[in-house]
Order: C-alpha cells, then structure tokens, then sequence
C-alpha cells in the first residue's frame, strides 16, 4: 500500500515548485530586460560583448590552432602533389606580370603627374595590423568573425578589414586582446562603392546571403555582368578603389547581386586599416578654374566650386527622401541592428561615429528584398 | 576533507559536466573550418544539451547553467542580446512540466517530442528576431538548423546517455 506523504514533504513539495516558478519567471525577466538594453542602450551590451569575447578569445585561439594548422598540412600536400604543373603557371604569370609592371609604373608617374597638377590631397591609409580570424560566430542573422587583435594592436572602431582578396567588412567591436568584425554580406552592412567601369555610385548591402546586393543605383545606368565594384571613398570610411567584387546577376526586377572578390568562408588571415579621408577642400569661386594641359572648358559645364571639368561626369546616385519606406540608405557598412533599426524610416539616424563627414544618410529602411517566408534563399 | 564536503564537491563536479559539455560543442561549432556555408549547416548543440539534460537529469542542468548556455552565443555572434537565453530558458520551464511524457521512453518518442520542440524553438526565436529587428528576416536558415538538429539527436543521446552513465552516475 503506498504510504502517504507526509505533510512535511507536500509542504517541501510545494515550497521547490514555487521556488523554480520563481527561478524562472526571474531569469525570463533578465533575458527581456536584456533585449530591452540592446535596444536602449547598446554600448552596455556592446561592453558586454567584448568583454565575454575577450575571456573566451584564448579558448577559440587555442581551439583554432589545430584547424589552421590541419588547412596548412592539406594546403602543403596540395603543393607538392602539383610542384611540376605549379612551377610552370608560376613561370608564365611571371613574365606576364613582368609586362604588367612595366605599364603600372608609367602609369603611377602618369597619375603622380595629375595628382600634382590637380592639387589633388592624398589618402592617408595605413595597414595597421594582421590579424587570425578564431571564430566564425555567425548565425541564422548575424554574419561576423572574432579576430585576435584588439585595441592592444591599436585596433578601433570602424576600421576597414581586408584579406588579401578584397573588401571583408569592417571592426564593430573592440575588446582589449579581440574584436568583432561585421562582414559585407551582414544584413547591417552598407558599403559605399562604385562601378569601375562606368563610375556609378550605389551602395553594396548584404542581406546574410553569399552574394550582396546592390542598391540604390542611379536610374538607366548601364551596369553588365562582369563589371567590377570597387569601394567609392564616400563617407571617409572606406579607402577608395579597394577591390569588393564583380557583378554576377542582374535580375529581371533589377536586383543586381555581386560576387564578393573576397572568401568569406575561408577567412584565415585578414589585414585592418587606418583610413582617414583627405579634407574636402573649401569652395573658391573667384579663383579662376583649372585646366587640365590639352583639354578645354565645355560652357555650361563648370561645377559651383569651380573646378572645371573636361567631360560630363555620370550623375550622382538620386539618394531617396528621408521618409521613403523603400529607399533610405542606411550608414556606409551600418552599426549592428541594436543601433540601426529598421524600419524607423522617419526616425532620426542613430548617432554614431560611423557617420560619414559629407553625407548625411536617412535611417536605413526595412531590407527591402528580404523575401517572405519560404522565399528565395 | 570530511565526507560531507567531498560529496558535495563531487556532486558540483557532476553537475558541472553537462554544463562544460554543451559548452565545448558550442565552440566546435564556431571555430573557423573555413568551409564556406558552413554557418547554415551547425546545429544547435545547446538545444540538444537542454533537453536531453533536462529531460533525463534535471536535477545536473539547473535554470542558472541553462540561462548561461543561451547568454553565451548571444553574446558572441552579435545577435538580438538574450534572445537564445529566452528561449533555453522557456523551453526548460516547458520540458519541466511535460518530461513526464517524454522520459523512459523509447528513442522515437524523445525524437519526435525534441522535433516539436526544436520546431517551435526555431520559429519562436525567428519571430522574436523579426520583432526585434523590425523587419521579416529569411526563415530559411533558421529551418535549415533546425531540420540539421533534429537529425543528429539519436546520435547526440547516445552520446549524452554515455557520459550520464560513465561520468556522471
């Protein structure tokens, strides 16, 4: 037969229930509190971050270790296993290369020339450090790697990073020994780029997908598969003319998406930059406009600061009003979702040092393309 | 050390166990393979280690270990900030109270109740992401993860059954 409880063990019964109801209403409380916080306040989450980052970057050091040096064993079979076919590729691309440094020198006296001519200021970029990318923290939402150089390395905010192919994203967080970085195909990334072959400006937007999306490119712009995207310099984050990719697609409801020059999933080694753009010089309308030796004035043409130009130059991208749901940009590569909401079209920017100097973008839109649910991926 | 106190810190060592496994097979699933795609294809180790653990051994996974298995990936992949502490923490509350259901009985069983919960996981943090950020994100992913998980849960039992026998009892 079974015994009764006692009442002294209902009661202990009860009192445990209530305790974990408790326990948990109390920690639901904390994780909505947090949410709360990232939203309000998102340097003291930020602070948060770095500093779980900074005591867990030594364990993913560490644990990366073995993964970067199984890469290299499989990296040095493949070489030997092709020494011979190697070798010969190598032969040729030398004496191409060759060839192609002997026209990249005429061609840097030549642009040396007209820099001087045109009193143009030059960017002051400076490679800062090389740094190992320990971790892959993306998620469903979120595409960004942990590097293993901080602010001791003299890493900051904001700071460009490239691998040795083109445009990897940029430093959103810092910790002492690790920082974050927000890569081009994040859903919060914005780059100001342009069009090499044409020189249309638009802006490179991810949306988590391997390929990002160009938007807000002028209309009629002729734009083929193929051509090259460089960064554009605007908004003095980027250095301009930095390699980001080629156009791979253009769809029928113009959606245009890039291939990343850049391997985003094979990230190892990545170098970070300190850009500061040149100041924009002030207008001098009295002085007389500059010509460049050989080339004329065409009437009508002469821009209001009086620099005069020799061909028309392609219009600048229609930026959207401030209120248009669909088309206000957000920041050039934009803070983390906390600090840049969409969907606040009319709201103000979020303030951030990440503001460029000459353009005041509107508050970024909801992403425009992110399809309904099942749709393309 | 007296007898009471030795006892006491290994059950805190035993309770530990679960807590650091689900921890180290979170951070394999982040170190940098460099295998592109790869981010699409890890499952969720947390989830699988909340409700085996809270099924089966309630008592070596407590509310704090749970809250802490969520707040780290948050905190790490700069996502919404104690989205995936939330929803560990509500699922525990939830297994809690239906593990009568699901505990000692046969594999297929815990498979298809872990399915619905991963499911429900998956489009509870979905939804509350999209809140969050303010605009419908791409569930497609979040499925892709979810389907991945439900798939190794037999062998991650297994895995989780032999160190509770070996380790832990």
């Amino acid at each position: 037969m079974k015994r009764p409880k006692s009442k002294d063990a209902s009661v202990a019964d009860s009192l445990r229930g209530l305790g974990t109801r408790f326990a948990l209403l109390f920690f639901v409380i904390v994780t909505l509190g947090m949410l709360i916080l990232g939203k309000t306040d998102p340097r003291a989450i930020e602070n948060s971050r770095t500093i779980v980052i900074d005591s867990l970057s030594p364990v993913m050091a560490a644990l990366s270790e073995p993964v970067t040096a199984f890469h290299a064993a499989i990296d040095w079979g493949e070489d030997v296993a092709l020494v011979f076919r190697e070798n010969q590729r190598l032969r040729e691309e030398n004496h191409e290369l060759r060839e192609w440094r002997q026209l990249a020198q005429r061609l840097a006296e030549d642009n040396a020339r007209f820099r001087a001519l045109l009193k143009v200021q030059p960017d002051r970029t400076l490679a800062i450090t090389t740094a190992r990318v320990i971790a892959d923290t993306g998620g469903s939402f979120v595409r960004s790697v942990i590097i293993n150089a901080g602010r001791n390395k003299g890493v900051t905010r904001g700071q460009p990073v490239l691998d040795e192919m083109g445009v990897v994203g940029r430093v959103v967080e810092t910790g002492k020994y690790s920082a974050r970085v927000l890569l081009v195909t994040d859903l919060n990334s914005r780059v100001p780029v342009k069009i090499s072959e044409s020189g249309f400006n638009a802006i490179l937007a991810g949306d988590n997908k391997p390929m990002a999306k160009l938007i807000f490119m002028p209309v009629g712009a002729e734009i083929r598969v193929g051509d090259h995207v460089a960064t554009s310099g605007h908004g003095g984050i980027f250095p301009p003319d930095l390699v980001v990719g080629r156009i791979a697609s253009i769809s029928k409801s113009g959606e245009i998406r890039v291939l990343l020059t850049a391997e985003l999933g094979r990230l190892n080694y990545v170098r970070l930059f300190s850009y500061t753009a040149p100041p924009t010089p002030a207008p001098t309308p009295e002085t007389p406009p500059e010509t460049l030796p050989g080339s004329e004035i065409i009437p009508g043409t002469a821009t209001p600061d009086g620099a005069a130009t020799s061909a028309p130059t392609p219009a600048p991208p229609a930026l959207p009003s401030p209120g248009a749901p669909n088309g206000a940009p957000g920041a050039p590569n934009g803070t983390p979702a906390p600090q840049a909401t969409p969907g606040a079209s009319s709201a103000p920017p979020a303030p951030s040092d990440d503001q460029p100097d000459s353009e005041a973008p509107a508050p970024p839109s909801p992403a425009t393309d992110a399809p309904g649910p099942g749709g393309g991926a | 050390m007296t007898i009471k106190s030795s006892h006491y810190v290994r059950g805190t060592m035993k309770g530990l166990i679960p807590f650091i496994l689900c921890l180290v097979l979170m951070f394999l699933t982040i170190l940098p393979y460099q295998m592109p795609f790869l981010h699409m294809v890890t499952p969720s180790f947390a989830l699988l280690g909340v409700f085996y653990w809270t099924v089966n051994r309630p008592d070596v996974m407590p509310l704090a270990a749970v809250f802490v298995l969520g707040l780290i990936p948050d905190l790490w992949s700069g996502g919404p900030p104690g989205l995936q502490a939330l929803m560990l923490v509500l699922t525990r509350g939830f297994l809690l109270g239906q593990r009568r259901f699901i505990v000692d009985r046969s594999i297929l069983v815990g498979w298809l109740a872990f399915s619905l919960v991963a499911l429900m996981w998956g489009v509870l943090i979905w939804a509350f992401a999209s809140l969050y950020l303010g605009y419908l994100l791409n569930i497609i992913p979040v499925l892709v993860q979810v389907l991945l998980t439900i798939a190794i849960y037999p062998p991650m039992t297994g895995f989780f059954g032999w160190f509770d026998r070996t380790l832990i009892e």
